[in-house]
């Protein structure tokens, strides 16, 4: 059973792979993405990161989940070399860079716990896969043509890793480089990572994508990671391992 | 005594022609081999100018408006800190992959260039993949817009 549903700004699909009737963990995982979003959306004037960026919420009075994103927040800057920076030049606070990929991981543990082991998920272009398809054939991923977003540019088989793409066609997700915040960034079209989980890809992926042509090769050196990188020029460039995800 | 100087002399002389006679058929055959040029009007054995590089763009087939299937070398470039010369292959009109054959790496200098600008990570032009995918990681529109999209563009085709 498949199922698509519009939430945190973007449409996400998920598909449970099973004899059994899954409309109930379905509607878990929806429910979850809602509450992800009630608490971190900075479209809502009342959530939990808006009630905090007004300084309204002491640090106190946060949730475990807001203590997690800060701690995994900090995580990701000090390992991108800065890079990742959810603390905005203007003084706001904005986590919605790595909260995709950490939602939508945290939702397949839910699917996972519940004894499914066939399904993906997918919010925005991230994505998490598990086992195999309503085919019984490994999941395909298809990295999509930053040019022409109708095609897609190169296939993928995950192997149950977490795979995000990056991009400047992304909807609010506005990429800018922290050290240069003034500069357009103009080298790359898109960046994708695959990673032990969707979480850990989403929060390289960001990063990497700001620091332009370099980016693949700060993947290269993170064991774990690969990348495919398609600069402006239509010409891609991968890591040294990201061949093996590209046949069965 | 000066007349066997003499013979001595001339029998080098032709000795040293005919060795400069095959040399120069043998060059002349290997050039010919390799290169697609047409062999020179002039009956000098020895072509003095090297053999057109092939063009970096491969050929365009005319009927089609694609590329030529095939792996093509690109001529020597100089790319400042040094010779740069790739290769391109075209597999069903698209390109594919580019090799380097040469670049930059003589002196430290230009090895520390090129580990910036040309990392040990292969590259290739993006080509349009067909879309027999379960998903598709990119951002913006769903996976289940674009198959939809694509189903019913090829529902056209």
């Amino acid at each position: 059973m498949k199922e698509t549903r519009p939430c945190m700004g973007m449409p996400i699909t998920v598909e449970i792979v099973s004899d059994a009737d899954v409309h109930t963990a379905i509607e878990e995982v929806f429910s979850y993405f809602v509450s992800v979003d009630t608490r971190f959306s900075t479209y809502k004037t009342e959530s939990e990161i808006m009630r905090i960026n007004r300084g309204e919420l002491p640090e106190s009075a946060w949730s475990t989940d807001m203590h997690e994103i800060f701690a995994l927040a900090e995580k990701t800057k000090e390992e991108s070399k800065g890079y990742f920076d959810m603390h905005h030049p203007d003084g706001h606070i904005d986590p919605s860079g790595i909260v995709k990929g950490w939602s939508i991981r945290n939702a397949a543990r839910l699917l996972y716990q519940k004894g499914y082991e066939n399904f993906s998920i997918e919010a925005g272009g991230d994505i998490q896969t598990s086992g195999t398809n309503a085919q019984g054939k490994p999941w395909s991923i298809g990295i999509r043509n930053p040019f022409t977003p109708n095609t897609i540019v190169k296939i993928i088989y995950p192997q149950g890793k977490g795979v995000a793409t990056s991009g400047l066609y992304e909807r609010g997700n506005h990429i800018y480089d922290p050290h240069h915040p003034e500069q357009p960034l103009t080298a790359l079209a898109s960046l994708t990572v695959i990673g032990p989980d969707v979480c850990e890809a989403d929060r390289f992926s960001t990063p990497a994508f700001a620091m332009g042509n370099a980016g693949i090769s700060f993947i290269e050196t993170l064991p774990g990671y690969e990348g495919y990188s398609i600069d402006q020029d239509g010409m891609a460039t991968m890591t040294s391992g990201f061949e093996a995800y590209t046949t069965i | 005594m000066k007349k066997l100087f003499f013979i001595g002399a001339l029998l080098i002389a032709l000795g040293a022609y005919a060795l400069w006679n095959t040399f120069s058929n043998q060059t002349a055959t290997s050039l010919a081999a390799t290169s697609t040029t047409p062999p020179p009007q002039s009956p000098t054995p020895v072509q003095q100018q090297p053999p057109q590089p092939q063009p970096a763009t491969p050929p365009i087939n005319s009927n089609t408006g694609r590329y030529r299937d095939g792996t093509y070398t690109g001529s020597v470039t100089d790319a400042f800190y040094g010779p740069l010369q790739v290769r391109a292959v075209i597999q069903n009109g698209a390109l594919v992959n580019i090799v380097f054959l040469q670049y930059p790496n003589d002196n430290p200098y230009s090895q520390e260039r090129s580990a910036v600008a040309l990392p040990q990570l292969k590259q290739e032009a993006i080509a349009t993949q067909s879309a027999q995918v379960d998903l598709v990681s990119g951002a913006t529109a769903t996976s289940e817009a674009f198959v939809q999209s694509l189903t019913t563009a090829l529902n056209k085709a």
